[in-house]
């Protein structure tokens, strides 16, 4: 079960390996109790990180929501943190992005106005 | 201890493994002889071309023996170990090989230059030498013409031709007793590994000794003829084995005597060193030095264990994140306490 302060070590560790592998940056945007977690608004533990959306910037200035379709770097590097942290398969996951499809057919995209 | 001392350690101890060996071989060392593991020359030679580039001495005076004993090595069983060097240090030993055919007049080792040559990398000259610190030590004077003919730059070489000759008496160097008497083929590696086994079937002591398998069971049948060796058969196999006591007897094996698989140590401990050399900044940030670790732990920790060698890993499975780095670091301190004879830092199995 990972608690903030293994959240917070295990994200760093991902973080690493991309920039290790000279890949990224990529803004991922977490929601959950992994989310609540790192802003302490919970204490409780959290069994994974659920990524909701990938978040772009467009030339435009525009920020987008797009459904998050992880790259395979960011996949690999997940992998051997997985490993290095003796983490379950799904520690982190793209489970609640279909929330962006909003259910359209498109399924793309939704604009972002913070 | 960090990534770099951690590094120094590893070179440091395996020079001294090789200096040991080779002293109990023959060359002049003012170091402790190999008195516990059964030396497997081949094996040693690939290592020496490895890590012997960090210690010129040793380097050259290997060349002197191989001018002096090399009748005693296997080139067939040379080519086979080479599978687990990875094809590593090719060049090297091509230069070696063509070095002593010309320059000593040693025509054995035509066939490990022919061998080569079909191997040979074609990468840029580089320099055979380097200090500790990986840094290429230059050339003073005039380079040596065969070596840069397999693309590596050295000094001339200059060979005192002082060694002394094999001690058989040692146990250690039971592989040349028993090559002496039997001829330098397959038998005498077979007769020397069942002295060691509780019987195992002619795949598993080919791949244990680094012979064709064909061969193997051919040679053990034949042994088996004889009445010295026994076959014992099984639902799922059969098993060879020798009477221990009386071949022990004959041969003057010390009981207290290892056999591991040589080429297995040093082909791990080489392909860690070679990580940690050939990409330190790998190992720069913490983490990812555990995670590098991590990763050659998996080819390293299952080639340690299948060598015979035994220190306990159970603990590094628990270890997580940067944890893994010092547990890691304290495993292959024990494999090398334990190759170099240091009983202090030995785990019970």
């Amino acid at each position: 079960m990972l608690d903030k302060a293994t959240i917070e070590n295990v994200l760093t560790a991902l973080g690493k390996q991309i920039e290790f592998m000279k890949k990224g940056p990529i803004n991922i945007i977490v929601c959950g109790g992994a989310a609540l977690n790192v802003l302490g608004q919970i204490r409780r533990t959290t069994k994974d990180i659920d990524i909701v959306g990938i978040l772009k910037k467009e030339e435009s200035g525009k920020l987008k929501i797009q459904e998050a379709v992880l790259p395979r770097w960011f996949v690999d590097a997940a992998e051997r943190v997985k490993r290095d942290f003796n983490l379950p398969d799904t520690w982190i996951n793209v489970g609640p992005t279909s929330i962006v499809c909003r259910g359209t057919r498109a399924c793309s995209t939704m604009e972002y106005d913070p | 201890m960090s990534v770099k001392e951690f590094r120094e350690y590893l070179l440091d101890s395996m020079l001294n493994i090789l200096w040991k060996q080779w002293a109990a071989l023959g060359i002049y060392s003012n170091v402790e002889q190999e008195d516990k593991y059964l030396i497997d020359p081949e094996s040693l030679l690939y290592a020496t071309c490895s890590f012997g580039r960090f210690d010129q001495r040793l380097f050259d005076e290997v060349i002197i023996w191989l001018g002096e004993n090399g009748s005693l090595l296997n080139i067939d069983r040379l080519k086979n170990v080479l599978v687990f060097f990875n094809g590593l240090e090719i060049n090297t030993l091509g230069a070696i090989a063509e070095y002593l055919v010309q320059k000593e007049k040693k025509k054995k080792w035509d066939r490990v230059v022919l061998f080569c040559e079909r191997k040979k990398k074609e990468d840029e000259t580089q320099d055979l030498f380097m200090t500790k610190d990986l840094i290429p030590i230059p050339i003073v004077g005039k380079s040596e013409e065969i070596f840069l003919r397999w693309g590596l730059r050295r000094n001339e070489v200059n060979l005192r031709h002082i060694i002394r000759e094999i001690d058989f008496e040692n146990p250690c160097n039971l592989l040349f007793k028993m090559r002496s008497f039997f001829g330098i083929n397959a038998r005498a590696d077979i007769c020397a590994f069942l002295l060691f086994s509780e019987g195992e079937n002619s795949l598993q002591i080919s791949k244990k000794i680094h012979f064709n398998q064909r061969n193997v069971y051919h040679v053990l049948n034949e042994l088996c003829r004889s009445g010295l060796v026994e076959k014992k058969y099984f639902e799922k196999g059969s098993l060879y084995t020798l009477d221990h006591s009386n071949w022990s007897d004959f041969f003057k094996i010390d009981k207290s005597l290892s056999y591991i698989i040589w080429a297995k140590v040093f082909s791990a401990l080489y392909y860690l060193f070679e990580q940690m050399f050939q990409q330190p900044e790998k190992f720069e940030d913490s983490y990812l030095a555990s995670s590098e670790f991590r990763e050659i732990s998996e080819i390293f920790i299952p080639e340690i264990k299948s060598s015979g060698v035994k220190v306990l890993s159970k603990h590094l499975e628990r270890a997580t994140g940067e944890l893994f780095t010092p547990q890691f670091v304290d495993y292959v301190e024990k494999i090398l306490h334990q190759l170099l004879g240091k009983t202090n830092k030995i785990q019970a199995i």
